[in-house]
């Protein structure tokens, strides 16, 4: 329980309605098992900042949330004192639709925003495609570099993040970048928060840059006995001058998830590519792929748009949804190698899940070398040791190949058993230096981060 | 300055590390590397010349044993003054670390040393039907490891980005000596994003040895149009016009009349002398309905009282249409022999409004001022013309300069869009950062060199309060 002179200063800051110790309410807060000793909603960036500032010097510890949907990132918490949930921090700050730029605080949806911006004059759209559609709020994306498909075409948040304002350990809110499309006064510091899990510092607001939604959007899903066919046809697509917005490998147990459910739980490997723009360039360049994809022998090939696609991407994107409500203590991997490696990272990982006959969900970013696989439990039991033997072989693998894996999700009791971040690098030395110096008393998410940070 | 005895000792010990040909230090050459494509200047103790990761990092260690200050210097085309020994020390200079390691297609990524020239780069990618997106007006002579410092972008980063987005991993040597790998050709690599905070970091935190860019294949398509206008109001409401119709165009590109007269006098590109502004448009990527989109645009230019349009109908054409764009800093050497060239970046919208106070400036303090710049990004490049051996000139230029910036401040923009703050925007940067903005700043620089050796007096103020 939190010590009660604490409780009752964080009271007098943002009043009693807006603090949690009931066991109840603070459980829904868990990470890892660590329930928080107090959560907080703070209703303003004010109040925000000194809730942090008052937690730095009662050495609490201090760990972010929006919408909650990937709290399981990281490492075992080392402490876990505050929770400071984003839930009322969410005005639009200013929408610039003519200038393209949009500024919002941490705690905004991205469904939502994205639904007002496309009611915005002539429609516009912030380029990011991250899982948990309804859940996820921006603050939290940013913090875990969150991305989805069509990060093919329109890149990460690091690519169109304009700004931010970031409240320091020391409770200081501070601002970086601004408005504007260029920049280079001073560090980019927008760079470092993003991905840094809450690590150095509250993220909270930023400034995206927009982009008018395209005119037209269409889906061509190809269906193959093999991965290997479908992988062909990606290897023919990328080197030519085509435009996708996405590109994406399924295997038949991860397709087994998508809706529309009628189509895709035939045993077969998807792959499913988006392209969006203006229509001729749209119309010309589905054609265009069918007969591509034809020269490889599909067992069919059909394609989207208007709301089922809409209803396929969005199940694609929140894949791992149904899939940790049917097998609660599943772990899902992210596994990133070289553009030409993806194929037989693909393949390996089918591979090690077969000899170690664990039921396994593979989906891939054709374009862009990232796999997610997700081993799917309903407990782990006896199966711990092969559990993490096949991580580390695919993490190996990973490295091997001069690429990386991260454990995006997975029962807390197997975490300290598993490279959660991947093997250590060189990097975690300077890594530990800028967090010694951005957050020295290590308030913000002990333990969590690479390298221990 | 190094006492003599000291110098010595330096110049030996680093001759030991990278060879006796490798080391410059008589007075004409400590001179020539003492300068950049700004207006300051200083000389350092010696400037080397090395040959491969080792030998950086072997002269690193003993120039943070020794305490003696570094910068790292590609062809010195720096316009803020981020490439000069501010602090003396040692220049260490990329020239012979200007190798295409790899070029890998598969990947989709270039392996090359900092000392490459970001041409050549094209160069060796074009024939091979892919490009290197970031494509700075300097790129003849600027070489990559200058676009990583500075975070260059180029007429083609409003559609594609700027460095920063098309770096994904370096091996750099820190202010220790160590050598670090950082990113790769993979993405996300975990844990801090240390690629996107050393890109525009003007070479204070830490040297790159190695990069690994993103390359693409070259669009399907271009279509290049010039659009002629007889007011800069006009045209620079045209730019606007544009984005608000849900177009990006890959470039869109300003040059005002002064600056058309020394590009047609100097290169011959075509441009029509009597034009108050003329737009560079550039469309690029799938052939499919690009006629439609060029239609579009110009339909908008019309309503914004175009005088006329002209479409590229070659490449040759379209090569010298941009020669002029490319060239244009070079060319205003015809009219007056120096220039200080504003960075100035604001939001799009409020281009007219700022390109107004930017002729009243010129009016105001009796100077000549130029404009040619992406207007695509709201990136602002007054050339404000003088004559460096008249005092009086220089120090109102200098007043100029700091008012054009903070008139961009004014309306919601930035200080710098591209070609740093270096030592010459030291104090307008509390235009754009608050004292507790700057000093998490500082923390970070003192994370990564808390003895302030690596290019010391750039960017942010010195731990004593004050530029140099």
């Amino acid at each position: 329980m939190m010590d009660h002179g604490f409780a009752e200063k964080l009271a007098g800051i943002i009043g009693v309605e807006n603090v949690f110790q009931a066991e109840e309410a603070r459980k829904i807060y868990t990470v890892d098992g660590l329930i928080p000793k107090v959560v907080v909603q703070p209703r303003s960036p004010e109040e925000a900042r000194q809730i942090i500032s008052l937690g730095q010097k009662e050495s609490q510890a201090i760990v972010f949330r929006g919408g909650g949907t990937k709290m399981r990132l990281g490492q075992v918490p080392h402490r876990m004192d505050l929770v400071l949930s984003t839930r009322h921090l969410k005005r639009v700050m200013d929408l610039d639709g003519e200038n393209l730029t949009i500024t919002l605080e941490a705690g905004m949806r991205l469904s939502e925003i994205q639904e007002r911006l496309s009611r915005e004059g002539s429609g516009y759209f912030i380029p990011l495609d991250p899982p948990f559609t309804e859940g996820a709020t921006l603050g939290g994306i940013l913090a875990t570099n969150s991305s989805g498909p069509k990060r093919l075409l329109y890149g990460t948040a690091r690519d169109f993040v304009l700004g931010m304002k970031v409240i320091q350990a020391d409770g200081k809110i501070t601002s970086f970048g601004g408005k504007t499309v260029k920049n280079v006064s001073g560090f980019d510091m927008s760079k470092l928060y993003i991905g840094s899990l809450g690590t150095l510092g509250m993220i909270l607001e930023a400034t995206f840059r927009l982009l008018p939604l395209p005119e037209e959007e269409k889906t061509l899903i190809g269906f193959f006995p093999d991965a290997g066919k479908a992988f062909k046809v990606v290897n023919a697509l990328l080197p030519s001058q085509l435009v996708l917005s996405s590109m994406e490998v399924i295997s038949p147990n991860a397709a087994s998830y998508l809706q529309p459910d009628t189509m895709m739980k035939k045993g077969n490997y998807l792959l499913a590519i988006g392209i969006e723009g203006v229509g001729k360039a749209v119309a010309r360049q589905i054609g265009e792929i069918q007969g591509i994809g034809k020269q490889f022998q599909p067992l069919g090939l059909m394609v989207l748009e208007g709301e089922e696609q809409g209803v396929f991407w969005r199940s694609l994107r929140d894949l791992t949804l149904p899939m940790m409500h049917l097998f609660t203590q599943s772990l899902v991997l992210k596994i990133s190698v070289p553009l030409s490696k993806t194929e037989a990272m693909f393949a390996f990982v089918e591979e090690t899940a077969r000899k170690e006959n664990f039921l396994c969900a593979l989906w891939a970013h054709g374009g862009s070398g990232i796999l997610r696989a997700a081993f799917l439990f309903h407990s782990l039991g006896e199966k711990s040791p092969a559990i993490v033997r096949a991580i580390q072989q695919i993490s190996a693998q990973a490295n091997g190949m001069e690429g990386s894996l991260v454990v995006e999700s997975a029962p807390a009791s197997i975490k300290p058993k598993i490279p959660v971040w991947g093997q250590e690098k060189k990097n975690g030395a300077v890594f530990r230096q800028i967090k010694s110096a951005l957050d020295p008393g290590a308030c913000f998410s002990p333990g969590r981060f690479v390298g221990g940070i | 300055m190094l006492d003599p005895r000291r110098r010595k000792k330096l110049i030996r010990d680093l001759q030991a590390i990278v060879g006796k040909d490798a080391v410059l230090h008589t007075a004409p050459h400590l001179e020539t590397y003492g300068y950049d494509a700004s207006l300051f200047q200083a000389k350092p103790e010696a400037v080397v010349l090395p040959q491969s990761t080792e030998e950086v990092s072997a002269v690193v260690q003993l120039t943070h044993r020794e305490r003696i200050p570094i910068v790292a210097r590609g062809s010195g085309t720096n316009l803020s003054g981020g490439s000069i020994p501010a602090a003396g020390g040692v220049v260490i200079h990329f020239s012979r670390m200007n190798r295409i390691l790899e070029i890998d297609l598969p990947n989709q990524r270039a392996i090359v040393e900092p000392g490459v020239f970001n041409l050549d780069l094209q160069n060796a990618l074009s024939p091979l039907g892919y490009l290197y997106a970031p494509d700075p007006a300097s790129q003849k002579v600027s070489t990559l490891g200058g676009n990583l410092g500075e975070n260059s972008g180029g007429p083609h980063c409003l559609k594609y980005g700027v460095t920063t987005n098309h770096l994904l991993g370096a091996e750099v040597v820190l202010p220790n000596g160590d050598i670090l790998w950082t990113g790769g050709k993979a993405l996300d690599p975990p844990g801090y994003d240390l690629i996107g905070l050393l890109v525009g970091s003007e070479g204070t935190l830490a040297i790159a040895t190695k990069m690994i860019l993103r390359i693409m294949r070259k669009p399907e398509a271009v279509k290049t149009l010039l659009a002629i206008f007889n007011s800069l109001y006009d045209a620079s409401s045209t730019v606007s016009a544009i984005i608000g119709a849900g177009i990006i165009p890959a470039t869109l590109e300003m040059m005002d009349r002064l600056i058309i007269k020394a590009v047609e006098d100097s290169i011959h590109a075509g441009y029509p002398l009597d034009a108050e502004a003329v737009l560079i448009i550039e469309l690029d990527g799938i052939r499919d309905g690009m006629d439609e989109l060029a239609q579009k645009i110009i339909e908008i230019c019309r309503r914004h009282k175009v005088r006329e349009v002209r479409e590229a109908t070659s490449e040759e054409e379209r090569v010298k249409l941009w020669a002029g764009r490319k060239g244009a800093f070079g060319a205003v050497a015809r009219l007056r022999p120096n220039y200080l060239v504003s960075d100035g970046t604001v939001p799009r919208t409020k281009l007219p409004e700022v390109l107004s106070k930017v002729i009243e400036v010129g009016k105001k303090y009796d100077l000549e001022i130029g404009n040619v710049f992406h207007a695509g990004d709201g990136n602002l490049h007054p050339l404000i013309l003088f004559d460096a051996r008249n005092p009086d000139e220089l120090e109102r230029v200098h007043r100029a300069g700091s008012e054009i910036l903070k008139a961009c401040a004014e309306v919601g923009g930035t200080i710098s869009g591209e070609h740093g703050i270096g030592a010459e925007k030291i104090q307008e940067m509390s235009l754009v950062f608050s004292p507790d903005d700057m000093a998490v700043m500082k923390k970070v620089k003192k994370a990564f060199d808390p003895l302030d050796l690596v290019n010391p007096r750039k960017v942010l103020e010195d731990a004593k309060g004050g530029a140099a």
